[in-house]
Protein backbone atom coordinates (compact mmCIF):
# COMPACT_ATOMS: atom_id res chain seq x y z
CA UNK A 1 0.00 0.00 0.00
CA UNK A 2 1.43 3.43 -0.97
CA UNK A 3 1.85 6.10 1.58
CA UNK A 4 -0.98 8.03 -0.48
CA UNK A 5 -3.70 4.96 -0.35
CA UNK A 6 -2.44 4.72 3.50
CA UNK A 7 -3.56 8.18 4.19
CA UNK A 8 -6.60 8.25 1.96
CA UNK A 9 -7.73 5.20 4.00
CA UNK A 10 -7.02 6.74 7.46
CA UNK A 11 -9.20 10.03 6.14
CA UNK A 12 -12.34 7.47 4.95
CA UNK A 13 -11.75 5.90 8.11
CA UNK A 14 -12.41 9.56 10.48
CA UNK A 15 -15.22 10.79 7.72
CA UNK A 16 -17.89 7.47 8.37
CA UNK A 17 -16.87 7.47 11.79
CA UNK A 18 -18.22 10.88 11.84
CA UNK A 19 -20.98 10.29 9.58
CA UNK A 20 -21.99 7.09 11.40
CA UNK A 21 -22.97 9.25 14.28
CA UNK A 22 -26.27 10.23 12.43
CA UNK A 23 -27.03 6.41 11.00
CA UNK A 24 -26.35 5.19 14.60
CA UNK A 25 -29.25 7.53 16.43
CA UNK A 26 -31.81 7.01 13.23
CA UNK A 27 -31.38 3.52 13.56
CA UNK A 28 -31.73 3.31 16.88
CA UNK A 29 -35.17 5.08 16.85
CA UNK A 30 -36.30 2.80 13.88
CA UNK A 31 -35.23 -0.29 16.00
CA UNK A 32 -36.87 1.37 19.14
CA UNK A 33 -40.12 1.92 17.15
CA UNK A 34 -40.04 -1.63 15.66
CA UNK A 35 -39.38 -2.90 19.57
CA UNK A 36 -42.79 -0.60 20.66
CA UNK A 37 -45.01 -2.43 18.36
CA UNK A 38 -43.65 -6.08 18.63
CA UNK A 39 -44.37 -5.54 22.55
CA UNK A 40 -47.76 -4.07 22.05
CA UNK A 41 -48.56 -6.58 19.68
CA UNK A 42 -50.09 -10.16 21.02
CA UNK A 43 -49.07 -11.82 18.34
CA UNK A 44 -45.46 -11.21 18.78
CA UNK A 45 -44.92 -12.61 22.11
CA UNK A 46 -42.21 -14.82 23.26
CA UNK A 47 -43.04 -18.81 23.50
CA UNK A 48 -43.19 -19.11 27.37
CA UNK A 49 -40.67 -22.06 26.36
CA UNK A 50 -37.87 -20.11 24.91
CA UNK A 51 -38.79 -17.29 27.85
CA UNK A 52 -37.57 -19.96 30.44
CA UNK A 53 -34.64 -20.74 28.58
CA UNK A 54 -33.26 -17.57 28.11
CA UNK A 55 -33.65 -16.53 31.58
CA UNK A 56 -32.23 -19.39 32.61
CA UNK A 57 -29.27 -19.09 30.82
CA UNK A 58 -29.14 -15.29 32.23
CA UNK A 59 -29.15 -16.84 35.63
CA UNK A 60 -26.45 -19.16 34.60
CA UNK A 61 -24.52 -16.71 32.59
CA UNK A 62 -24.23 -14.18 36.01
CA UNK A 63 -23.33 -16.90 38.69
CA UNK A 64 -20.26 -17.93 36.24
CA UNK A 65 -19.51 -13.95 36.28
CA UNK A 66 -19.95 -14.03 40.24
CA UNK A 67 -17.99 -17.21 41.13
CA UNK A 68 -15.05 -15.81 39.27
CA UNK A 69 -15.11 -12.76 41.02
CA UNK A 70 -16.03 -13.60 44.81
CA UNK A 71 -12.74 -16.25 45.33
CA UNK A 72 -10.60 -14.56 47.86
CA UNK A 73 -7.96 -16.48 49.28
CA UNK A 74 -8.38 -16.16 53.43
CA UNK A 75 -12.14 -16.81 53.10
CA UNK A 76 -13.16 -14.23 55.45
CA UNK A 77 -15.80 -13.51 53.39
CA UNK A 78 -17.37 -16.48 53.01
CA UNK A 79 -17.34 -16.87 56.80
CA UNK A 80 -18.66 -14.13 56.96
CA UNK A 81 -21.29 -14.35 54.49
CA UNK A 82 -22.35 -18.11 56.39
CA UNK A 83 -22.69 -15.89 59.17
CA UNK A 84 -25.14 -13.77 57.22
CA UNK A 85 -26.97 -16.54 56.07
CA UNK A 86 -27.90 -18.31 59.10
CA UNK A 87 -28.87 -14.73 60.07
CA UNK A 88 -31.18 -14.57 57.38
CA UNK A 89 -32.60 -18.11 57.63
CA UNK A 90 -35.26 -16.63 59.96
CA UNK A 91 -36.08 -14.00 57.78
CA UNK A 92 -36.73 -16.27 54.74
CA UNK A 93 -40.12 -17.07 55.25
CA UNK A 94 -40.96 -13.36 55.51
CA UNK A 95 -39.22 -12.19 52.63
CA UNK A 96 -39.97 -14.89 50.36
CA UNK A 97 -43.58 -13.75 51.10
CA UNK A 98 -42.75 -10.09 50.33
CA UNK A 99 -40.49 -9.92 47.66
CA UNK A 100 -40.38 -11.28 43.84
CA UNK A 101 -37.12 -10.49 43.23
CA UNK A 102 -35.95 -12.12 46.60
CA UNK A 103 -37.60 -15.33 45.88
CA UNK A 104 -36.56 -15.64 42.65
CA UNK A 105 -33.08 -15.25 43.91
CA UNK A 106 -33.70 -17.73 46.59
CA UNK A 107 -35.70 -20.37 44.06
CA UNK A 108 -32.16 -19.98 41.57
CA UNK A 109 -30.16 -20.92 44.59
CA UNK A 110 -31.69 -23.96 46.26
CA UNK A 111 -34.01 -25.64 43.20
CA UNK A 112 -33.41 -28.99 41.10
CA UNK A 113 -34.42 -28.24 37.65
CA UNK A 114 -35.71 -31.04 35.73
CA UNK A 115 -37.10 -31.73 32.57
CA UNK A 116 -40.57 -31.47 34.06
CA UNK A 117 -40.69 -29.99 37.47
CA UNK A 118 -39.01 -27.78 39.63
CA UNK A 119 -37.99 -28.77 42.75
CA UNK A 120 -37.17 -27.09 45.76
CA UNK A 121 -34.89 -27.43 48.62
CA UNK A 122 -33.29 -25.81 51.35
CA UNK A 123 -30.48 -27.60 50.59
CA UNK A 124 -28.27 -28.78 54.01
CA UNK A 125 -24.07 -29.54 53.48
CA UNK A 126 -24.21 -33.37 52.93
CA UNK A 127 -27.25 -33.46 50.72
CA UNK A 128 -27.97 -33.83 47.37
CA UNK A 129 -30.71 -34.68 45.03
CA UNK A 130 -31.80 -35.95 42.22
CA UNK A 131 -29.35 -38.25 40.67
CA UNK A 132 -25.97 -36.62 41.87
CA UNK A 133 -22.91 -38.12 41.76
CA UNK A 134 -21.39 -35.64 44.12
CA UNK A 135 -22.22 -33.30 47.33
CA UNK A 136 -21.14 -30.08 45.54
CA UNK A 137 -21.59 -30.64 42.01
CA UNK A 138 -24.52 -32.64 40.31
CA UNK A 139 -22.70 -35.01 38.65
CA UNK A 140 -19.17 -34.45 39.77
CA UNK A 141 -17.26 -35.56 42.97
CA UNK A 142 -14.47 -34.11 44.83
CA UNK A 143 -13.12 -37.18 45.55
CA UNK A 144 -10.14 -35.98 47.46
CA UNK A 145 -9.33 -33.11 50.06
CA UNK A 146 -6.75 -32.34 52.10
CA UNK A 147 -6.42 -33.40 55.53
CA UNK A 148 -7.58 -30.26 57.60
CA UNK A 149 -9.65 -28.59 55.24
CA UNK A 150 -13.28 -28.87 55.16
CA UNK A 151 -16.12 -27.24 53.45
CA UNK A 152 -16.33 -23.38 53.76
CA UNK A 153 -19.07 -22.28 51.06
CA UNK A 154 -19.81 -22.52 47.14
CA UNK A 155 -22.56 -22.65 44.66
CA UNK A 156 -24.34 -26.14 44.00
CA UNK A 157 -23.32 -27.59 40.37
CA UNK A 158 -20.88 -24.44 40.05
CA UNK A 159 -18.18 -24.35 42.59
CA UNK A 160 -17.21 -25.32 46.35
CA UNK A 161 -14.22 -23.70 48.98
CA UNK A 162 -12.83 -25.37 51.48
CA UNK A 163 -9.97 -23.87 53.98
CA UNK A 164 -7.95 -25.11 56.77
CA UNK A 165 -7.62 -23.29 60.37
CA UNK A 166 -4.23 -21.69 59.04
CA UNK A 167 -6.09 -19.80 56.33
CA UNK A 168 -5.33 -21.20 53.71
CA UNK A 169 -8.08 -22.43 51.05
CA UNK A 170 -8.63 -24.30 48.07
CA UNK A 171 -11.22 -24.54 45.36
CA UNK A 172 -13.54 -26.15 42.95
CA UNK A 173 -14.83 -24.78 39.81
CA UNK A 174 -16.74 -26.98 37.17
CA UNK A 175 -17.83 -25.80 33.72
CA UNK A 176 -20.12 -28.05 31.71
CA UNK A 177 -20.04 -25.63 28.47
CA UNK A 178 -16.73 -28.03 26.94
CA UNK A 179 -15.05 -24.77 27.44
CA UNK A 180 -14.08 -21.46 29.83
CA UNK A 181 -15.62 -18.35 30.31
CA UNK A 182 -13.76 -15.47 27.84
CA UNK A 183 -13.58 -13.43 31.46
CA UNK A 184 -11.26 -16.55 32.61
CA UNK A 185 -8.66 -15.91 30.20
CA UNK A 186 -8.58 -12.02 30.84
CA UNK A 187 -8.26 -12.94 34.33
CA UNK A 188 -5.49 -15.33 34.01
CA UNK A 189 -3.14 -12.36 32.37
CA UNK A 190 -1.92 -11.12 35.85
CA UNK A 191 -0.86 -14.51 36.36
CA UNK A 192 2.39 -16.11 35.91
CA UNK A 193 2.15 -19.18 33.24
CA UNK A 194 3.88 -21.91 34.74
CA UNK A 195 3.09 -24.40 31.95
CA UNK A 196 1.51 -27.44 31.25
CA UNK A 197 0.45 -31.32 32.41
CA UNK A 198 -0.90 -34.58 31.48
CA UNK A 199 -3.93 -35.26 33.20
CA UNK A 200 -5.05 -38.68 32.75
CA UNK A 201 -4.68 -38.04 28.66
CA UNK A 202 -6.05 -34.31 29.21
CA UNK A 203 -3.52 -31.07 28.73
CA UNK A 204 -4.17 -28.99 31.89
CA UNK A 205 -2.16 -25.53 32.43
CA UNK A 206 -1.50 -23.97 35.48
CA UNK A 207 -0.53 -20.80 36.76
CA UNK A 208 0.98 -18.56 39.93
CA UNK A 209 0.37 -15.30 41.57
CA UNK A 210 1.20 -14.09 44.84
CA UNK A 211 1.39 -17.63 46.58
CA UNK A 212 -1.88 -18.74 44.81
CA UNK A 213 -2.02 -20.98 41.88
CA UNK A 214 -4.78 -21.74 39.41
CA UNK A 215 -5.18 -25.13 37.63
CA UNK A 216 -7.67 -25.84 34.55
CA UNK A 217 -8.27 -29.21 32.71
CA UNK A 218 -10.48 -29.87 30.03
CA UNK A 219 -12.27 -32.97 30.30
CA UNK A 220 -12.92 -33.54 26.95
CA UNK A 221 -14.45 -37.00 27.08
CA UNK A 222 -17.13 -35.73 29.26
CA UNK A 223 -17.49 -32.11 27.76
CA UNK A 224 -16.14 -30.56 31.19
CA UNK A 225 -13.87 -28.38 32.18
CA UNK A 226 -12.58 -27.89 36.20
CA UNK A 227 -10.79 -25.21 37.82
CA UNK A 228 -8.87 -25.70 40.80
CA UNK A 229 -7.37 -22.71 42.75
CA UNK A 230 -5.31 -22.52 45.63
CA UNK A 231 -4.20 -19.85 47.57
CA UNK A 232 -2.22 -19.31 51.09
CA UNK A 233 1.16 -21.57 49.66
CA UNK A 234 -0.15 -24.56 49.30
CA UNK A 235 2.19 -26.60 46.73
CA UNK A 236 1.05 -27.08 43.39
CA UNK A 237 0.67 -30.66 44.36
CA UNK A 238 -2.21 -30.00 46.53
CA UNK A 239 -4.18 -28.57 43.27
CA UNK A 240 -2.58 -31.40 40.51
CA UNK A 241 -4.05 -34.43 43.16
CA UNK A 242 -7.23 -32.49 43.70
CA UNK A 243 -7.91 -31.78 40.63
CA UNK A 244 -6.66 -35.62 39.13
CA UNK A 245 -9.37 -36.81 42.07
CA UNK A 246 -12.47 -34.97 40.50
CA UNK A 247 -14.68 -38.10 39.82
CA UNK A 248 -17.67 -37.68 36.85
CA UNK A 249 -20.42 -39.61 36.22
CA UNK A 250 -19.78 -40.90 32.37
CA UNK A 251 -21.39 -39.07 29.83
CA UNK A 252 -22.68 -36.51 31.86
CA UNK A 253 -21.06 -32.84 30.93
CA UNK A 254 -22.70 -32.30 27.61
CA UNK A 255 -26.30 -31.80 28.09
CA UNK A 256 -28.60 -30.28 31.39
CA UNK A 257 -30.82 -33.84 32.08
CA UNK A 258 -29.13 -36.43 29.50
CA UNK A 259 -25.89 -38.59 29.87
CA UNK A 260 -24.58 -39.78 26.93
CA UNK A 261 -23.98 -43.97 27.60
CA UNK A 262 -21.44 -44.92 24.87
CA UNK A 263 -20.32 -43.72 22.23
CA UNK A 264 -17.70 -46.24 19.80
CA UNK A 265 -14.46 -46.35 20.72
CA UNK A 266 -11.49 -43.97 19.31
CA UNK A 267 -14.49 -40.90 19.26
CA UNK A 268 -13.83 -37.95 21.59
CA UNK A 269 -15.31 -35.01 21.98
CA UNK A 270 -14.69 -32.36 19.39
CA UNK A 271 -17.42 -29.30 19.57
CA UNK A 272 -20.77 -28.50 20.79
CA UNK A 273 -23.12 -26.09 22.93
CA UNK A 274 -24.00 -27.08 26.65
CA UNK A 275 -27.65 -28.56 26.00
CA UNK A 276 -28.15 -28.71 22.92
CA UNK A 277 -25.55 -31.00 20.90
CA UNK A 278 -22.25 -32.38 20.72
CA UNK A 279 -20.06 -33.79 18.70
CA UNK A 280 -18.05 -36.72 18.12
CA UNK A 281 -15.48 -37.58 15.54
CA UNK A 282 -12.58 -39.91 15.24
CA UNK A 283 -9.27 -40.04 13.80
CA UNK A 284 -10.50 -41.36 10.22
CA UNK A 285 -12.73 -38.38 10.55
CA UNK A 286 -16.26 -39.98 10.83
CA UNK A 287 -18.37 -38.07 12.92
CA UNK A 288 -21.72 -38.50 15.02
CA UNK A 289 -23.79 -35.63 16.18
CA UNK A 290 -26.38 -35.46 18.94
CA UNK A 291 -28.64 -33.24 19.33
CA UNK A 292 -31.33 -32.90 22.08
CA UNK A 293 -34.10 -30.71 21.14
CA UNK A 294 -37.52 -29.52 23.06
CA UNK A 295 -40.53 -31.29 22.36
CA UNK A 296 -42.41 -28.21 21.84
CA UNK A 297 -42.44 -28.04 18.27
CA UNK A 298 -42.06 -29.46 14.81
CA UNK A 299 -38.91 -31.35 13.81
CA UNK A 300 -38.06 -31.66 10.26
CA UNK A 301 -36.43 -34.52 9.14
CA UNK A 302 -35.08 -34.79 5.69
CA UNK A 303 -36.14 -37.48 3.82
CA UNK A 304 -35.94 -36.24 0.08
CA UNK A 305 -34.25 -38.78 -2.66
CA UNK A 306 -33.07 -40.82 0.84
CA UNK A 307 -31.48 -44.50 0.10
CA UNK A 308 -33.44 -45.92 3.68
CA UNK A 309 -36.00 -44.26 5.34
CA UNK A 310 -37.75 -46.98 7.81
CA UNK A 311 -39.81 -46.45 11.31
CA UNK A 312 -37.57 -47.52 14.16
CA UNK A 313 -38.50 -48.18 18.00
CA UNK A 314 -35.20 -47.20 20.24
CA UNK A 315 -36.00 -47.64 24.19
CA UNK A 316 -39.90 -47.42 23.83
CA UNK A 317 -39.22 -44.08 21.80
CA UNK A 318 -40.80 -44.20 18.26
CA UNK A 319 -38.91 -42.56 15.56
CA UNK A 320 -37.15 -42.24 12.42
CA UNK A 321 -33.98 -43.76 10.82
CA UNK A 322 -32.98 -41.79 7.38
CA UNK A 323 -29.70 -42.92 5.45
CA UNK A 324 -29.01 -40.76 2.69
CA UNK A 325 -25.81 -38.65 1.43
CA UNK A 326 -23.47 -40.19 3.23
CA UNK A 327 -24.91 -40.05 6.44
CA UNK A 328 -27.36 -42.02 8.97
CA UNK A 329 -29.95 -39.87 10.55
CA UNK A 330 -31.93 -41.66 13.89
CA UNK A 331 -34.51 -39.36 15.37
CA UNK A 332 -36.45 -40.69 18.00
CA UNK A 333 -39.11 -38.95 20.52
CA UNK A 334 -38.79 -38.66 24.09
CA UNK A 335 -42.67 -38.29 25.14
CA UNK A 336 -42.55 -38.65 28.80
CA UNK A 337 -39.66 -35.80 28.52
CA UNK A 338 -41.41 -34.01 26.01
CA UNK A 339 -37.98 -34.21 23.74
CA UNK A 340 -36.58 -34.81 20.25
CA UNK A 341 -33.27 -37.19 20.67
CA UNK A 342 -31.48 -36.60 17.30
CA UNK A 343 -28.70 -38.25 16.16
CA UNK A 344 -26.37 -38.14 12.72
CA UNK A 345 -23.13 -39.55 11.89
CA UNK A 346 -21.23 -40.24 8.71
CA UNK A 347 -22.07 -42.99 6.72
CA UNK A 348 -19.01 -44.69 7.18
CA UNK A 349 -20.71 -46.36 10.57
CA UNK A 350 -23.20 -48.82 10.54
CA UNK A 351 -26.90 -48.08 11.29
CA UNK A 352 -26.94 -50.90 14.25
CA UNK A 353 -23.97 -48.81 15.68
CA UNK A 354 -25.73 -45.10 15.93
CA UNK A 355 -28.80 -47.29 16.80
CA UNK A 356 -27.06 -48.40 19.82
CA UNK A 357 -25.72 -44.70 20.59
CA UNK A 358 -29.35 -43.36 20.82
CA UNK A 359 -30.18 -46.59 23.22
CA UNK A 360 -27.68 -45.85 25.45
CA UNK A 361 -28.77 -41.90 25.86
CA UNK A 362 -30.50 -41.36 29.19
CA UNK A 363 -32.71 -38.73 29.87
CA UNK A 364 -32.29 -37.80 33.20
CA UNK A 365 -35.45 -37.14 35.54
CA UNK B 1 -25.04 -24.72 55.18
CA UNK B 2 -27.82 -22.68 53.74
CA UNK B 3 -26.81 -20.72 50.74
CA UNK B 4 -28.49 -17.39 49.81
CA UNK B 5 -27.74 -15.33 46.91
CA UNK B 6 -28.54 -11.00 47.89
CA UNK B 7 -30.53 -10.25 45.54
CA UNK B 8 -29.71 -7.22 43.00
CA UNK B 9 -27.39 -7.03 40.49
CA UNK B 10 -23.97 -7.76 42.59
CA UNK B 11 -21.87 -6.84 39.49
CA UNK B 12 -22.87 -10.02 38.18
CA UNK B 13 -24.65 -8.28 35.52
CA UNK B 14 -28.01 -10.54 36.28
CA UNK B 15 -30.78 -7.56 36.87
CA UNK B 16 -28.51 -5.74 33.36
CA UNK B 17 -29.22 -8.41 31.11
CA UNK B 18 -32.75 -9.43 32.38
CA UNK B 19 -34.19 -5.81 32.15
CA UNK B 20 -32.67 -6.14 28.27
CA UNK B 21 -34.13 -9.41 27.87
CA UNK B 22 -37.71 -7.98 29.06
CA UNK B 23 -37.00 -4.84 26.73
CA UNK B 24 -35.98 -6.58 23.31
CA UNK B 25 -37.05 -10.27 23.70
CA UNK B 26 -39.52 -9.54 20.94
CA UNK B 27 -37.23 -8.00 19.13
CA UNK B 28 -34.40 -10.88 19.26
CA UNK B 29 -37.65 -13.54 18.16
CA UNK B 30 -38.90 -11.51 15.44
CA UNK B 31 -35.26 -11.28 13.60
CA UNK B 32 -34.55 -15.24 14.08
CA UNK B 33 -37.80 -15.05 12.89
CA UNK B 34 -36.95 -13.49 9.53
CA UNK B 35 -34.14 -15.77 9.02
CA UNK B 36 -35.40 -19.27 9.87
CA UNK B 37 -38.79 -20.43 9.38
CA UNK B 38 -38.78 -23.35 12.18
CA UNK B 39 -40.07 -21.51 15.55
CA UNK B 40 -37.84 -24.37 17.07
CA UNK B 41 -35.08 -23.06 15.29
CA UNK B 42 -35.91 -19.43 16.47
CA UNK B 43 -35.70 -20.67 19.74
CA UNK B 44 -32.32 -22.47 19.92
CA UNK B 45 -31.09 -19.16 18.20
CA UNK B 46 -32.23 -16.64 20.58
CA UNK B 47 -31.34 -18.82 23.23
CA UNK B 48 -27.45 -18.70 21.68
CA UNK B 49 -27.57 -15.41 21.42
CA UNK B 50 -29.46 -14.44 24.85
CA UNK B 51 -25.66 -16.30 25.85
CA UNK B 52 -23.84 -14.72 23.97
CA UNK B 53 -24.99 -11.09 24.53
CA UNK B 54 -24.26 -11.97 28.37
CA UNK B 55 -20.65 -12.82 27.51
CA UNK B 56 -20.20 -9.07 26.44
CA UNK B 57 -21.60 -7.39 29.38
CA UNK B 58 -19.31 -4.98 29.76
CA UNK B 59 -19.83 -4.61 25.80
CA UNK B 60 -23.17 -4.03 26.49
CA UNK B 61 -22.78 -1.70 29.11
CA UNK B 62 -20.46 0.65 27.56
CA UNK B 63 -22.42 0.87 24.17
CA UNK B 64 -24.51 4.58 23.60
CA UNK B 65 -27.87 3.78 24.33
CA UNK B 66 -29.00 3.90 20.42
CA UNK B 67 -26.74 1.24 19.42
CA UNK B 68 -27.80 -1.23 21.81
CA UNK B 69 -31.01 -2.69 19.82
CA UNK B 70 -28.59 -2.55 16.57
CA UNK B 71 -26.09 -4.85 18.31
CA UNK B 72 -28.67 -7.21 19.76
CA UNK B 73 -30.06 -7.94 16.09
CA UNK B 74 -26.60 -8.26 14.70
CA UNK B 75 -25.95 -10.62 17.57
CA UNK B 76 -29.56 -12.28 16.53
CA UNK B 77 -28.36 -12.45 13.10
CA UNK B 78 -24.75 -13.51 13.77
CA UNK B 79 -26.10 -16.33 15.36
CA UNK B 80 -29.04 -17.78 13.09
CA UNK B 81 -26.19 -17.85 10.16
CA UNK B 82 -24.18 -19.88 12.02
CA UNK B 83 -27.28 -22.36 13.20
CA UNK B 84 -27.77 -22.30 9.20
CA UNK B 85 -24.27 -22.74 8.12
CA UNK B 86 -24.05 -25.90 10.85
CA UNK B 87 -27.40 -27.46 9.64
CA UNK B 88 -25.62 -26.93 5.75
CA UNK B 89 -22.53 -28.54 7.17
CA UNK B 90 -24.66 -31.73 8.52
CA UNK B 91 -26.75 -31.98 5.49
CA UNK B 92 -23.74 -31.42 3.45
CA UNK B 93 -24.47 -27.73 1.95
CA UNK B 94 -22.06 -25.92 2.67
CA UNK B 95 -22.09 -22.48 1.34
CA UNK B 96 -18.70 -20.83 1.61
CA UNK B 97 -18.41 -17.38 2.03
CA UNK B 98 -15.27 -16.69 -0.26
CA UNK B 99 -13.67 -12.83 -0.26
CA UNK B 100 -15.42 -11.64 -3.36
CA UNK B 101 -18.39 -9.43 -3.25
CA UNK B 102 -21.46 -11.09 -1.73
CA UNK B 103 -23.72 -9.26 -3.02
CA UNK B 104 -24.50 -10.07 -6.41
CA UNK B 105 -26.30 -6.54 -7.82
CA UNK B 106 -23.26 -4.73 -7.05
CA UNK B 107 -22.21 -2.62 -9.43
CA UNK B 108 -19.36 -1.77 -10.43
CA UNK B 109 -16.76 -0.05 -7.83
CA UNK B 110 -16.75 3.54 -7.46
CA UNK B 111 -13.48 5.13 -7.59
CA UNK B 112 -11.55 6.43 -4.54
CA UNK B 113 -12.62 10.35 -5.24
CA UNK B 114 -16.05 9.21 -4.73
CA UNK B 115 -15.49 9.59 -0.75
CA UNK B 116 -12.74 11.84 -1.15
CA UNK B 117 -14.49 14.36 -3.18
CA UNK B 118 -17.60 13.79 -0.26
CA UNK B 119 -18.49 17.31 1.16
CA UNK B 120 -22.15 16.25 2.17
CA UNK B 121 -23.78 17.21 5.14
CA UNK B 122 -22.83 15.31 8.27
CA UNK B 123 -26.80 13.28 7.59
CA UNK B 124 -25.86 12.17 4.25
CA UNK B 125 -25.26 9.03 5.41
CA UNK B 126 -28.47 8.74 7.16
CA UNK B 127 -30.03 9.32 4.23
CA UNK B 128 -28.87 6.57 1.78
CA UNK B 129 -28.56 4.68 4.46
CA UNK B 130 -31.70 2.28 3.23
CA UNK B 131 -30.63 1.81 0.18
CA UNK B 132 -27.15 0.03 0.86
CA UNK B 133 -26.28 -3.46 0.56
CA UNK B 134 -27.58 -5.35 3.65
CA UNK B 135 -24.04 -6.50 3.87
CA UNK B 136 -22.51 -2.76 3.47
CA UNK B 137 -25.01 -1.63 6.48
CA UNK B 138 -23.90 -4.47 8.74
CA UNK B 139 -20.01 -4.36 7.98
CA UNK B 140 -20.09 -0.69 7.77
CA UNK B 141 -22.09 -0.32 11.47
CA UNK B 142 -19.98 -2.81 13.26
CA UNK B 143 -16.73 -0.86 12.14
CA UNK B 144 -18.14 2.72 13.06
CA UNK B 145 -20.41 2.29 15.05
CA UNK B 146 -19.96 -0.55 16.79
CA UNK B 147 -16.28 -0.25 16.93
CA UNK B 148 -14.94 -3.32 16.09
CA UNK B 149 -11.54 -4.50 14.77
CA UNK B 150 -10.52 -6.59 11.91
CA UNK B 151 -9.99 -9.39 13.76
CA UNK B 152 -13.85 -9.57 15.02
CA UNK B 153 -15.31 -8.63 11.61
CA UNK B 154 -13.66 -11.37 10.07
CA UNK B 155 -15.36 -13.70 12.35
CA UNK B 156 -19.06 -11.80 12.11
CA UNK B 157 -18.41 -12.56 7.93
CA UNK B 158 -16.76 -15.64 7.73
CA UNK B 159 -13.51 -14.24 5.53
CA UNK B 160 -10.29 -13.76 6.16
CA UNK B 161 -8.85 -10.75 7.89
CA UNK B 162 -7.17 -9.41 4.60
CA UNK B 163 -10.29 -9.24 2.69
CA UNK B 164 -11.95 -7.10 5.76
CA UNK B 165 -10.22 -4.07 4.44
CA UNK B 166 -11.01 -4.55 0.91
CA UNK B 167 -14.77 -4.85 1.75
CA UNK B 168 -14.86 -2.17 4.22
CA UNK B 169 -13.06 0.32 1.03
CA UNK B 170 -15.93 -1.35 -1.48
CA UNK B 171 -18.21 -0.62 1.33
CA UNK B 172 -17.28 2.97 1.90
CA UNK B 173 -17.13 3.74 -1.90
CA UNK B 174 -20.43 2.25 -2.78
CA UNK B 175 -21.62 4.27 0.12
CA UNK B 176 -20.38 7.86 -1.11
CA UNK B 177 -21.46 6.67 -4.62
CA UNK B 178 -25.56 6.49 -2.90
CA UNK B 179 -24.47 9.95 -1.28
CA UNK B 180 -23.63 11.63 -4.58
CA UNK B 181 -26.68 10.33 -6.12
CA UNK B 182 -25.46 7.90 -8.13
CA UNK B 183 -27.98 5.22 -6.85
CA UNK B 184 -31.07 6.94 -6.40
CA UNK B 185 -33.52 4.49 -7.13
CA UNK B 186 -32.41 1.47 -5.39
CA UNK B 187 -35.24 -0.77 -3.36
CA UNK B 188 -34.36 0.77 0.57
CA UNK B 189 -33.05 -2.27 2.46
CA UNK B 190 -32.13 -2.59 5.98
CA UNK B 191 -29.83 -5.39 7.95
CA UNK B 192 -32.97 -5.44 10.67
Amino acid sequence: MTRQERLLENYEDALFSLLMESVVLQEGERLEELNRKLLSDPAAAVPESLDRRCRKAIRRQAMMRKRRTAFRGTGKVLRAAAVAAAVMATLFTTAFAVSEDFRTAALELARTVTGSYTQLDIRRAGESGGETAGEYFKRVEVGWIPEGFSYCGGEYDAWAEFENSRGQSLRVEVYPENELPGEYDVELQSYHYEGTFNLKGQMGRWFTKDGEVVMDVPDHSDGFYFVVRTSGGLPVDTAKKVAENLRRSPGAGYFENAKIGWIPEGFTYQEGRYDWYAKFQDASGRWIWIYLYDGNGSLHIDTEDAERVEDVLVNGNEGLCVVKNGYIHIVVTDLPHLLYIDVIASDQLTVSTVNRVVENITILP
Amino acid sequence: MIVFTVPGDGGDGAAFMQDLYDRYSRLMFAEALRRVSSRQDCEDIVQDAVTKLCEKLDTLRALPPAALPAYIILTVKHEAINYLRHQAVVNRHIADLDDGCLDERESSEPPPEEVAELREGLDSLSRVWPLLPEEDQELLYRKYALGQDNAELAEAFHCRRDSVRMRLTRARRRAAALMKGGHGGDKARTFA
